[in-house]
């Protein structure tokens, strides 16, 4: 580092600031698992909430997710448990009264060590909003994200198991690839493309009611797929998801998927239109 | 002095951050395709293996981007040396085939670089390539425009004959050695990161 300080007074830093960048680059780690999102994290969360929100007389509870922290360990061991911080707005719906206030809370909530179940919640703040707000359910919106999670979790990870259980015995499937016939084919296929990494960021989630007697919604949202491949290169792409789900029981299911490549976007300034 | 230093200093940081920047495997994008060519012949993407392609999707009456663009990459041409300019080549892929011949693509590309090679098929099969890379197009309403290269194809017609114009993706296709999209140019990308970036697809 001295001698490249040296360079630079010398020799210009037009000139060293490349192989100093290069230098400082090649001591920082590239990706930190922690600024990835958890994806199975947030559906166990989401799935938790959306539970909630199922139980008492007509569903009468909301809750909101406003932020969810970054996790941490619980204990000590193989077996030890996560806690996380949830940031959210609550609301118990009072018959003959809409608008009125909810309230500001924040949870904390303890995971088991293979993030698929709920422990244990603490509420360790509790703030009754100074203002009225309509009513708003959440059970279908916290389901259907824990299922959107779970989903590319199971992708990112190649779980077979998990995608199936998340799609309706008789649900249509449609790949963006070729190659991928039926859903069962998805997760093999993935695998065998032998990514070194291989990570999907979601965005543009809308989800909107299909027939909401039914418990029927349309979801549309997209995928920044990102993955390294045997020679080193990166991949990417991105790829717009279709899907109609089915709430049963308390849980969200795929009765429909369909998704199909989109030109990824690599600089704005690409995109204009003569 | 400081001022100088502290400039320096920052241009290296973006020219450093730029020359790491590689350029991704695009994927579900792109693919191989044939097409009738300004050569006179059927030209395959298989044919540029080992090569960078710059492909353009644009039209020779257009008045503005798609002239700029060609101006740009010949431009970008001029400024590589020669051994990596001849492992680059510019493929401008007509979505006019209604008025753009082979003959007239030659003539309109030579006017920026006479290495460049002119696409134009029938309807259909440019239709199937601008899916395969994702580059919409529509033709407009018929409205008047007026360019050098409209002049050329109407000569000896009636001058008040109304034009037409296209809406167009103004993206540059940059392709790979191995015939994969590995990201756009387009003509605000500078010089010197297409250079840059080219050169590192060649070494790959």
């Amino acid at each position: 580092m001295y001698v490249l300080l040296r360079l630079g007074r010398q020799l210009g830093w037009l000139l060293v600031m490349p192989l100093l960048m290069l230098l400082i680059i090649g001591l920082t780690p590239k990706v930190q698992a922690s600024d990835l999102p958890q994806y199975d994290l947030h559906s166990v969360i989401y799935q938790w909430y959306g539970a909630l929100d199922a139980k008492g007389p007509a569903q009468s509870s909301s809750h909101h997710l406003l932020n969810i922290g970054q996790p941490r360990k619980a204990g000590s061991g193989e077996q030890a448990q996560v806690e996380v911080d949830v940031q959210l707005e609550s609301q118990d719906k009072r018959i003959g009264e809409n608008p009125y206030p909810g309230s500001y809370e924040e949870h904390v909530l303890r995971i088991s060590s293979d993030l698929k179940q709920v422990l244990a919640s603490q509420t360790t703040f509790y703030s009754i909003d100074d203002f009225d707000s309509k009513y708003r359910p959440s059970r279908a919106i916290n389901l259907i994200k824990s299922l959107v999670y779970a989903w590319t979790h199971g992708l990112d990870s190649y779980d077979s198991e998990t995608l199936e259980q998340l799609l309706l015995p008789s649900s249509k499937f449609i790949a963006a690839e070729a190659e991928v016939q039926q859903a069962a084919e998805y997760a093999p296929y993935l695998l065998s493309l032998n990514y070194l990494k291989n990570h999907r960021s979601l965005s543009k989630l809308v989800i909107e009611a299909a027939n909401e007697g039914l418990d029927n919604y349309h979801v549309t949202f997209e995928y920044q797929w990102w993955a390294v491949n045997q020679q080193g290169n990166t991949e990417l792409a991105q790829i717009a998801v279709e899907i109609q789900v089915q709430i049963i029981a308390g849980e969200a299911l795929i009765r429909f998927y369909k998704e199909v490549y989109l030109a990824p976007i690599t600089d704005a300034g690409a995109e204009v239109r003569c | 002095m400081i001022v100088k230093s502290i400039v320096a200093l920052i241009a290296g940081l973006l020219l450093s951050i730029n020359l790491m920047a590689g350029m991704p495997i695009l994927k579900g994008i792109g693919g191989d395709f044939s097409l009738n060519s300004s050569l006179g012949k059927q030209v395959n993407l298989t044919d540029f293996r080992g090569q960078v392609v710059l492909m353009f999707f644009g039209y020779t009456n257009c008045a503005d981007i798609c002239p700029t663009t060609m101006a740009h990459m010949s431009q970008l041409m001029d400024r590589l040396e020669p051994e990596y300019r001849s492992r680059v080549q510019v493929l401008f892929v007509s979505i006019d085939g209604d008025n753009d011949t082979p003959s007239h693509l030659n003539k309109y590309l030579a006017y920026f670089d006479p290495s460049f090679i002119g696409l134009v098929d029938t309807r259909d099969k440019i239709d199937a390539v601008a899916a395969q890379y994702h580059a919409e197009y529509a033709k407009l309403a018929q409205t008047k425009v007026t360019t050098i290269y409209k002049k050329l194809t109407l000569a000896g017609e009636s001058t008040e004959q109304e034009g037409y114009l296209f809406s167009h993706t103004a993206k540059i296709y940059v392709m790979g050695a191995q015939g994969r999209v590995r990201g756009y140019f387009y003509m605000g990308t500078p010089h010197a990161e297409m250079q840059s970036q080219i050169k590192q697809l060649l070494k790959e």
